[in-house]
């Protein structure tokens, strides 16, 4: 208590490099914390793709491609399922429920989902939260869509849009279902999700404007129009994956069992929370590096801290002199340039949250907007508390450095001083 | 008020003493002129007398504290309780006022600041300190290091006499003031000192200061080590 007030006070006397130390032990810190949160919003952003669904079923291929293509619209499905090897898995007693997923064509960058209606009752995200429209209703007619968040509001879309859907995934496609275009039926609530990004049309549609593409491309003589095709019966040949819920969780490992070993084709059953987390996994390694940046700079802010102090020490030795004449003991001097280095760390842990909580608030819904990663500007969580922590503590461990220098200093110097 | 028996001390282990004094003596109240050229070992009695660094055998006694007994800590103790140091030059920490760099040794001894409230606040005592030793309010505004060489070392002056010490200790607390000034400060210094009866310990190599002096030593005739030809 004696020595506070003086080191507050020769902290004044510096101000200018005291405060370049401050900011850049805020910045750091800014940064550190600021990584933290960017992780905790992927992580829960990312596990919050999909729940509720009990197995993705496609056909077999590596869990995470599976998930990567059934779940975030990523990479492109190796097989199909035939639609008979569906109905025959999804009429297993233990199954309460299934939904059928068709993927492969996109609108301008945007991948197309060919669902049945029951793809948007039984799908959840998040916890457990299901999806709803925010304007107009599901489809009901063949050549309807149902458009997530993201692609009404970048493509400007309401409802009653025209959509032509391109054949094959991409943003640029040349071979395109000019003939049969789509009418926005429904415009669905933010989710956060990849369910933003995908256009939602039925099953049959998906048949419909590949009527006469069986070759892979489009010819005139095989081609037929919107009009002929509605006549037609459009059961599907084959799906992409199918989403299913169980009654009981306890038949859960026997179903996916069944679905490995299924005779009539190869398929793969995957637990979307397992794959997740190995998925998330993965990706951790960026988030990691991140995380060992951030540290660097942690370190790095320390270090100009430890160099301003080292470098005041010797100018300071007369002062220490007078100190101890003043009757300071050498521990007092060990406690001032503690005390300055405990203040100037405090004070760059207080302008760096302050500092990122700013930044937050003035970005956070842009982020959230464009990247759909949530930032919480909540007060410092468990975790990051103990950055803080720790933050401080490896501060005060440096300042010992310069405080030991400066405590045998003056007991070699004791009242002599030197200029 | 001290008294040095058999004092002998050296820097280096084993060495042969840079200081050897069979005996000195200084009554209470009294104002000596302690005299001698660079390297005679003014300041290392002046580190032996505050206790800074003990000696290698001998008694130390001040103010009947027997300071070559005492360990580190207690040291440290015993020199703000009962000394007050002036310097050569330098004397203030630069980013204290003057009054509170007047009121350091305050901060670290009870005994110093319980003398100094005893009448009224001691920041009062020290502006009063102060301005008895020609230094006004206004001073108090500037910072330390704003102030002239004169008016620092007056400062110093009354750091040394807040909280009224036994024992005020001088190293050439006057060798960077011009010498009508340096008669001045001796005059003011003393008037303190004899109002609370301090003994004033003066260190010099400047002879012509000694006429200000009641009684004056020559450290070469105490001394009897040679030391640092």
């Amino acid at each position: 208590m004696k020595i506070l007030p003086l080191a507050w006070a020769s902290l004044l006397n510096r101000k200018f490099t005291v405060f370049l130390t401050v900011i850049a032990i805020a910045l750091s810190v800014a940064l550190l914390v600021g990584v933290e949160r960017i992780r905790s919003g992927a992580q829960a952003g990312f596990n919050n793709t999909i729940s509720g669904t009990d197995l993705i079923v496609g056909a077999r291929t590596g869990q995470l491609q599976l998930l990567l293509y059934s779940v975030f619209r990523m990479g492109n499905a190796t097989n199909n399922i035939t639609w008979q090897s569906y109905q025959d898995i999804a009429s297993d007693p233990t199954i309460e429920w299934s939904v059928p997923m068709s993927l492969g064509d996109s609108h301008r960058g945007y991948a197309v989902l060919g669902t049945s209606r029951n793809y948007f009752e039984r799908f959840r995200y998040g916890r457990k939260k299901p999806l709803s429209l925010s304007r107009g209703a599901v489809y009901e007619d063949l050549f309807e869509a149902v458009i997530g968040y993201e692609v009404a509001q970048k493509l400007g879309y309401e409802l009653g849009s025209e959509i032509i859907i391109a054949h094959g995934t991409g943003a640029t496609s040349f071979a395109q279902h000019k003939d049969k275009p789509f009418i926005v039926s429904g415009i669905l609530e933010r989710t956060g999700t990849p369910v933003d990004r995908t256009v939602h049309v039925s099953l049959e549609a998906i048949e419909a404007i590949h009527v006469g593409w069986e070759t892979g491309t489009i010819s005139k003589k095989s081609q037929v129009t919107a009009e002929q095709v509605r006549k037609m019966e459009l059961e599907p040949a084959a799906i992409t994956a199918f989403l299913v819920g169980v009654k009981s969780k306890l038949g859960l490992f026997k179903l996916q069992r069944a679905v490995n070993d299924y005779r009539e084709e190869p398929l793969m059953a995957i637990l979307p929370g397992v794959a997740l987390q190995e998925l998330w996994r993965m990706l951790s390694v960026v988030e990691k590096a991140l995380f060992a940046i951030s540290l660097c700079v942690v370190v790095t802010g320390l270090i100009g801290m430890l160099s301003v102090i080292l470098a005041s020490l010797n100018e300071r030795r007369r002062e220490m002199a007078i100190l101890r004449s003043c009757g300071a003991r050498p521990l007092h001097v060990f406690s001032l340039l503690i005390g300055e280095a405990l203040m100037v760390t405090l004070g760059g842990i207080v302008l760096g949250l302050a500092l990122l909580y700013g930044v937050l608030a003035l970005v956070g819904s842009a982020v959230e907007e464009r990247f759909g990663l949530y930032l919480s500007v909540a007060p410092p969580d468990l975790k990051e508390l103990g950055l803080l922590i720790a933050i401080l503590t490896a501060a005060l461990l440096v300042a010992v450095i310069p405080a030991l220098m400066a405590y045998r200093n003056s007991l070699a110097d004791g009242l002599t001083l030197r200029v | 008020m001290i008294d040095v028996q058999d004092l002998r001390f050296s820097w280096v282990k084993k060495a042969p003493p840079v200081l050897s004094v069979d005996q000195f003596n200084v009554g209470k109240g009294e104002h000596v002129f302690v005299q001698g050229p660079s390297g005679s070992g003014k300041t290392t009695l002046l580190s032996l007398l505050g206790g800074v660094v003990p000696p290698t055998s001998g008694k130390i006694v001040i103010n009947d504290i027997e300071v070559s007994s005492l360990t580190g800590a207690k040291r440290d103790q015993f020199r703000v309780d009962e000394i007050g140091f002036i310097f050569q030059m330098f004397n203030l920490i630069p980013y204290l006022s003057p009054v509170q760099n007047v009121l350091l040794p305050c901060r670290f001894s009870d005994k110093r600041r319980h003398n100094a409230g005893a009448s009224r606040s001691i920041k009062r005592e020290a502006e009063r300190l102060l301005s008895q030793l020609g230094l006004g309010a206004e001073l108090n505004r500037r910072s330390s290091g704003a102030l002239s060489v004169g008016q620092q070392q007056r400062v110093a002056a009354a750091r040394a006499l807040i909280g009224s010490p036994g024992l005020i200790i001088a190293d050439e607390p006057t060798s960077a003031l011009d010498a009508d000034a340096r008669v001045s400060f001796l005059q003011l210094l003393f008037e303190e000192c004899d109002r609370t009866d301090a003994t004033v310990l003066f260190v010099s190599h400047d002879a012509a200061l000694a006429g200000q002096f009641a009684r004056t030593v020559n450290l070469k005739e105490i001394n009897q080590a040679g030391v640092a030809q």
